[in-house]
């Protein structure tokens, strides 16, 4: 582990997070975070943890950051506030909070150098690490904790994701969808066209090999979800609503609960409990195949609808209300 | 001895890299408008990170390794350009509408 390498990303971390804080220009500030998501996938990836680092780069960099900037252009700004704050005193507004900040800081940059270091694990994870592959027949530790120990944890997430959808889309409901903006140019669309099939591609593949390389439903769900937000940025935001309308995202996603809730009952029936896998009717397969670590494909695959559909409809909605302010 | 060559020419692509990105910085800074900013900018992929990538073909030692780099090469060659005129062409929009209220 290079750990002069390390402790150079950890410098720019936090100068570009300082310098998002102190920037004036918010929009100059969402572009200045993004580069700490990146920096900060970077630093996941040197720790050996892909997983980590592809939700790193795919959700703060790009979901994050585009979703910020739509949240942006459809804000008034407001005058600065005046200085000075008559309810509390004016070292409590800078110092206190600085000081925590930097505590905070230094003790989890402890921390991330004893990561970078040679460590005994803890009795679970050797465990996980021992017997993994023989318990559930998938390659990916991560994935298999994941989506076979913890699957019921899983569950719980993609509900969470299910209701932050539910909230935005209640929150931005009401008014037609105004079919405006030709998108970007030929070149830009022509472009965007080279490249789509490569980047579903590259998603299909985080998505459906989650049980043997880095990635898996979350991360691949993500990928499918920037793809539809490239369309309706490039090509205007009629475009990709014609073809995949918002009920048909809907129904994806209630799709990809009802696949995830439907294995973990297939459990149940067999009498091994929900969302069991291996002791289920699932079979481990040959490790290494893509048919193989029993239920894990299709919890990818439930996954990966849940949050592709999801977040590419909050983005929707978030369009939806921009266009209408267009008019 | 030959992957020794190939290593000092990568070496040399990488330096030839790292200029290229020190030149887009200096260009940010002090060039000054959007359009020669961006000009300036884009040679940070375009030459900085293509020649940073082809540098570090000698040191991949797997086929596939390699066969990665280049395809993120290809990647940044089709895409850099692309995104450079988007902007370009979004900042003159907004020229022409501010020059026109």
């Amino acid at each position: 582990m290079n750990v002069s390498l390390l402790a150079v990303l950890y410098l720019f971390i936090a100068v570009t997070a300082l310098v998002a804080v102190l920037l004036e220009d918010l929009l100059s500030a969402f572009i200045t975070l993004s580069f700490t998501g990146v920096l900060m996938a970077t630093v996941f990836a040197l720790l050996r943890a892909p997983d980590v680092a592809l939700t790193q780069a795919i959700i703060n960099s790009g979901l994050v950051t585009s979703l910020l900037l739509v949240a942006y252009s459809q804000t008034r700004k407001t005058p600065h506030p005046p200085e000075v704050c008559d309810e509390c005193p004016s070292w409590l507004q800078v110092k206190v909070p600085a000081f925590v900040c930097s505590v905070l800081g230094l003790l989890l940059f402890r921390g991330l150098y004893s990561l970078a270091g040679e460590r005994s694990l803890p009795e679970a994870s050797a465990h996980y690490l021992a017997r993994t592959l023989e318990e559930t027949g998938a390659l990916n530790v991560v994935g298999a904790l994941l989506l076979d120990y913890r699957a019921f944890d899983t569950l719980g997430e993609t509900t969470v994701i299910f209701a932050a959808v539910s909230g935005v889309s209640i929150l931005l409901s009401g008014g037609k969808r105004v079919h405006s903006g030709h998108g970007l140019s030929y070149i830009v669309k022509r472009g965007m066209a080279l490249l789509t099939p490569f980047i579903l591609l590259y998603a299909a593949s985080i998505l459906f090999l989650g049980h043997l390389t880095p990635g898996g439903g979350f991360q691949g769900g993500s990928v499918f979800a920037t793809v539809a937000i490239l369309m309706c940025v490039v090509y205007g935001t009629g475009f990709e609503a014609s073809r995949i309308s918002s009920k048909s995202k809907e129904t994806l996603e209630a799709g990809g609960a009802i696949l995830f809730v439907l294995v973990g009952l297939l459990g149940i029936a067999w009498g091994a409990g929900f969302l069991s896998n291996l002791p289920a009717p699932f079979s481990a397969g040959t490790p290494g195949s893509l048919l193989s670590a029993g239920s894990m494909p299709l919890l990818n695959i439930a996954v990966g609808l849940k949050v592709g559909a999801g977040l590419s409809s909050i983005f929707y909605a978030m369009i939806k209300i921009l266009e209408l302010e267009d008019e | 001895m030959s992957l020794a060559v190939l290593r000092f020419t990568g070496g040399l692509c990488i330096a030839a890299g790292v200029f290229f990105s020190f030149a887009a910085v200096v260009a940010i800074l002090r060039f000054p408008d959007v359009y020669t900013r961006l000009h300036g900018s884009s040679k940070a992929l375009s030459g900085g990170a293509v020649l940073i990538l082809l540098g570090a073909l000698p040191y991949t030692g797997t086929a596939a390794g390699a066969m990665k780099l280049v395809l993120i090469g290809a990647f940044f060659l089709v895409s850099n350009p692309m995104a450079s005129h988007a902007i370009a062409r979004a900042a003159r929009k907004r020229e022409k509408e501010e020059n026109g209220q």
